[in-house]
């Protein structure tokens, strides 16, 4: 098993490799055929300025010259500098967004787990009563409301009807608000998964067969039930946590919250060719961190996973 | 248990309270000014927020200053004063800048004219790559510099108290670009070779009002310079520019009393914002005009003539009313327009308004009117001139106010909402005579590519100013401009001799409006320099290429606790000599 278990880890990361290969490629050329560049402005800058500007960034080289210098760098987790915000890496910008972003997608997502898996229990055990209904009603709510309305709908809530939190996450404070934003979705959705496949575990013969045997309700519920019963969760939430991490646009600005998020549009629109590369990169990493993470988890909780 | 909780919990509360107190007496303010800015480098910076940052921390040979009367007025701010021409032998000019005795760098280090020297050719230099280095090209030797194959023809004297500066010819700007933070001075030692210098507070060494103490993605925070020459005028101890660049965010952070300044409104409670803040929000005018301009060589109209093709445009031009568009869609107190030189820029004598003699009768009527009541005329006019077209060309039929068979155009913008709502409302004032405007919003920078490279019929377009001289919007449309939109010039359009100049008619774009624009750069004689740039702004609007829609204006919110603070034309925010009110 555990040589078997290697064998496998080996073989994801040889995978991951080959995935990230692909995605550097992939995205190298198609951002360099997207038409615009990284110079380009309202005010168009000189033709000595533009020449320096490609020497300088090595853009003056034909594409497959600087697809391979590219390589080369990024082999050495060098993404260089940033195209548009002048004198900074591109690693370090990723890195001091990802210290904002991470510390509220921690927290985002690990309360959206938590509070998901309690909820949709609930739900279930309680199926169609109050409590389902509730549960239900107040998530399907979530499901169906985009983040940028949550964020809105709370700024103007609890910043300026009822101002008990700071508008920008400057402070500890600050961060309250931003986390509740980042977490009501999945948390949501996760009440729903759970809820249905709660229910669905809870029909089958063994549950019925530890209640006859007298085993306390809490342990057929958390040991018996849950146990069985989590495994798309953990589907969900390799990628949602991944993406939760890596911070998000809307909810980042609205509660200027200095993060990551923005530069995954941003770098876009700017063609900051080398921060589209950091990014993509930093965001394929830890996605199949994620899924490895998630596949290993599917082992744990179900003995019945073969993963070879 | 209980009571000791209790009693703990009331000192703490207790502490807060006298904590919060100390902080409203210190001086401090809360100002936010943009996101995240791509540089402060004074020589990189080209972006209005990135400006601001910049004068607080460094101080040119001049500065802004405002007068009792709220006006604002340029001061001497390195240089002792601000001296006058002097011809030099070979026809230019040269100016001598005497610096204030002990000038000294935030790090308490000497500052000399030669910093100036340093800076200004690296701010020059092909290797700095700078956006704004063309703001040098008024100094005699800049056309070398660029090319890195000389510098540019400033020197410091030996004991570095003096800075002597020689232009090509005398421009009446010349104070202005002193001004202008791309002149600022940087130090040699903490700049060269490290790119990084502007990006953390340790090496940003300034010589101005405040200084950086810190910088991170979420703010900059700065205090006051005790090193800087004029320390005694600067009040406030310490600014903090949180970055930030939500509308919605802005505006809750300042309803709610965290940021004392915003620089942006949401532009759909405008109406709310002006009614509940009267004294707070605020409208400036920019030196600027948005506008819609045509593509000289556009494809679809390709079978009209060269007069024919400014018939059309103008009338599209004339269809649209202006002061609909400001005020249900611009909504922030824009003017009309109807020259392509905005309000806000003056004459040859320094005082009258451009805009006060412009229109091909000197009137200062503009091109066009744009008062509500002529709109019904405009449109009159505008079915003249096409049914004159559809008689010359016989491609299509005007049937009252109905056209029929007219090619369809295409009208390329940004997103934007105010962007894609004129897109909108254009489309919907053409159908009215049948005539049919698709719509393409593109992205960004493909937008600007497309601008660019005159791959469009009918593109919006804006433009706004560096400094108080109508040849920043007039130099942009010679035929090799970076900026030449419409492709004057080009093409097609190259072959084209129908302008006039000189007393000389059927000439080209390149014999008219070039050869005018290069004779304005040369001249030394204001009269002449502004007769010209008026006949230059009559060039382009009689192309119809170039249709104004409004003159811009920059707005803000300012907390009314803030008094002494301005802003420029040029939407710098100066907040050094403001102070925070009790």
């Amino acid at each position: 098993m555990d040589k078997k278990f290697l064998y496998y880890l080996l073989k994801r990361v040889l995978l991951a490799v080959v995935t990230i290969f692909l995605v550097v490629t992939i995205t190298f050329f198609i951002m360099n055929f997207i038409p615009g560049g990284p110079f380009m402005s309202e005010k168009s800058v000189t033709e000595e300025t533009l020449a320096a500007l490609n020497a300088k960034f090595g853009l003056d080289k034909p594409l497959g010259e600087q697809y391979l210098n590219y390589l080369k760098g990024a082999v050495k987790f060098d993404f260089g500098p940033s195209m548009k915000m002048d004198g900074r890496m591109v690693t370090d910008v990723i890195m001091e967004g990802f210290q904002s972003s991470a510390k509220l997608g921690l927290i985002a997502a690990a309360s959206a787990i938590v509070l998901g898996l309690v909820f949709g229990s609930l739900a279930a055990v309680f199926h169609n009563k109050l409590i389902d209904r509730i549960v239900m009603v107040i998530s399907t709510a979530f499901v169906a409301m985009p983040s940028f309305i949550v964020a809105t709908l709370l700024l103007w809530l609890f910043c300026l009807e009822l101002p008990v939190f700071p508008a920008n996450g400057s402070t500890a404070a600050g961060l309250v608000l931003p986390i509740i934003s980042l977490m009501l979705y999945p948390m949501a959705y996760i009440i729903r998964l759970t809820r249905s496949s709660m229910l669905d575990v809870l029909g089958q013969d063994y549950i019925r067969t530890a209640r006859a045997k007298g085993v306390a309700p809490s342990k057929v519920l958390f040991k018996h039930a849950l146990k069985n019963a989590v495994t798309p969760v953990i589907t969900y939430a390799g990628p949602m946590v991944a993406f939760i991490l890596t911070g998000s646009l809307v909810v980042e600005q609205i509660f200027a919250v200095p993060g990551l998020g923005k530069y995954f549009v941003s770098s876009i629109i700017n063609r900051d060719y080398t921060m589209i590369m950091g990014t993509t990169i930093f965001l394929a990493v830890i996605v199949i961190v994620m899924m490895l993470l998630s596949d290993i988890l599917y082992k744990l909780f179900d003995p019945r996973v073969d993963l070879s | 248990m209980k009571k000791s909780l209790a009693l703990i919990l009331a000192v703490v509360m207790v502490l807060c309270l006298a904590l919060t107190g100390c902080g409203a007496g210190s001086t401090a303010m809360t100002v936010c000014v943009g996101p995240y800015p791509d540089t402060i480098d004074p020589a990189l910076n080209s972006a209005v927020d990135g400006a601001t940052y910049v004068i607080h921390a460094f101080a040119g040979l001049a500065g802004y200053e405002q007068a009792e009367d709220g006006s604002l007025k340029i001061v001497a701010d390195c240089a002792k004063e601000l001296p006058e021409a002097v011809a030099t032998d070979d026809g230019k000019v040269s100016y001598t800048f005497e610096l204030k005795d002990d000038l000294k760098w935030s790090d308490g280090s000497e500052l000399t004219a030669a910093d100036f020297v340093w800076a200004w050719n690296r701010a020059v230099s092909p290797d700095t790559a700078a956006d704004y280095g063309y703001m040098f090209d008024v100094i005699d030797g800049y056309a070398e510099a660029a090319e890195g194959k000389g510098e540019l023809n400033v020197t410091a004297s030996e004991d570095g108290k003096s800075l002597t500066v020689v232009l090509n010819n005398d421009v009446p700007y010349f104070y202005e670009l002193l001004a202008f933070p791309t002149y600022m001075p940087v130090k040699k030692d903490v700049v060269e070779g490290k790119e990084d210098w502007a990006t953390k507070a340790e090496t940003y060494i300034g010589n101005g009002p405040y200084t950086v103490t810190e910088f991170t993605q979420s703010q900059l925070v700065m205090e006051k310079n005790k090193n800087y020459h004029n320390a005694d005028a600067i009040k406030t101890e310490k600014i903090v520019f949180p970055f930030n660049e939500d509308d919605a965010s802005l505006y809750a952070n300042f309803k709610n009393g965290a940021y004392m300044f915003i620089d942006s409104v949401p532009n759909d409670q405008i109406k709310t914002i002006e009614k509940d803040h009267p004294d707070e929000y605020k409208v400036m005018g920019q030196l600027g005009t948005y506008y819609v301009c045509f593509n000289m060589n556009d494809p679809a109209l390709a079978d009209f003539t060269e007069e024919e093709k400014v018939s059309i445009r103008k009338a599209l031009g004339l269809m649209l009313e202006r002061n609909y568009i400001c005020e249900e869609i611009g909504m922030a107190g824009q003017q009309p327009a109807n020259s392509f030189v905005p309000i806000g820029l003056t004459d040859a004598d320094g005082k009258t308004e451009f805009v006060a003699t412009n229109g091909t009768e000197r009137d200062g009527k503009g091109y066009f009117s744009v008062a509500e009541e002529d709109f019904s005329a405009n449109c009159e006019e505008a079915i003249e001139l096409l049914t004159a077209v559809a008689d010359s060309s016989g491609k299509f039929t005007v049937d009252g106010t109905t056209l029929t068979g007219f090619p369809t155009l295409t009208y390329i913008t940004n997103e934007g909402t105010a962007h894609e709502q004129l897109a909108t409302y254009m489309q919907g004032e053409y159908a009215k005579y049948g005539i049919t405007l698709k719509i393409e919003v593109q992205e960004w920078n493909t937008f600007l590519d497309t601008r660019k490279s005159g791959d469009y019929s009918i593109a919006r377009n804006g433009w706004l100013s560096d400094y108080n001289d109508p040849i920043s919007f007039l130099d942009m449309w010679i035929t090799e401009s970076g900026n030449n939109d419409c492709q004057f010039g080009k093409d097609a359009h190259a072959e084209y001799a129908g302008y006039s100049y000189d007393g000389k008619d059927g000439l080209t774009w390149a014999e008219s409006y070039d050869k005018i624009i290069t004779t304005v750069k040369a001249s030394t004689d204001p009269e002449e320099r502004f007769e010209l740039m008026h006949k230059a702004e009559d060039i382009i609007m009689s192309t119809g290429a170039i249709s104004p829609i409004y003159y811009y204006t920059d707005q803000y919110m300012c907390s009314t606790k803030i008094d002494g603070f301005f802003a420029s034309p040029l939407g710098y925010k100066y907040f050094m000599y403001a102070t925070i009110a009790e």
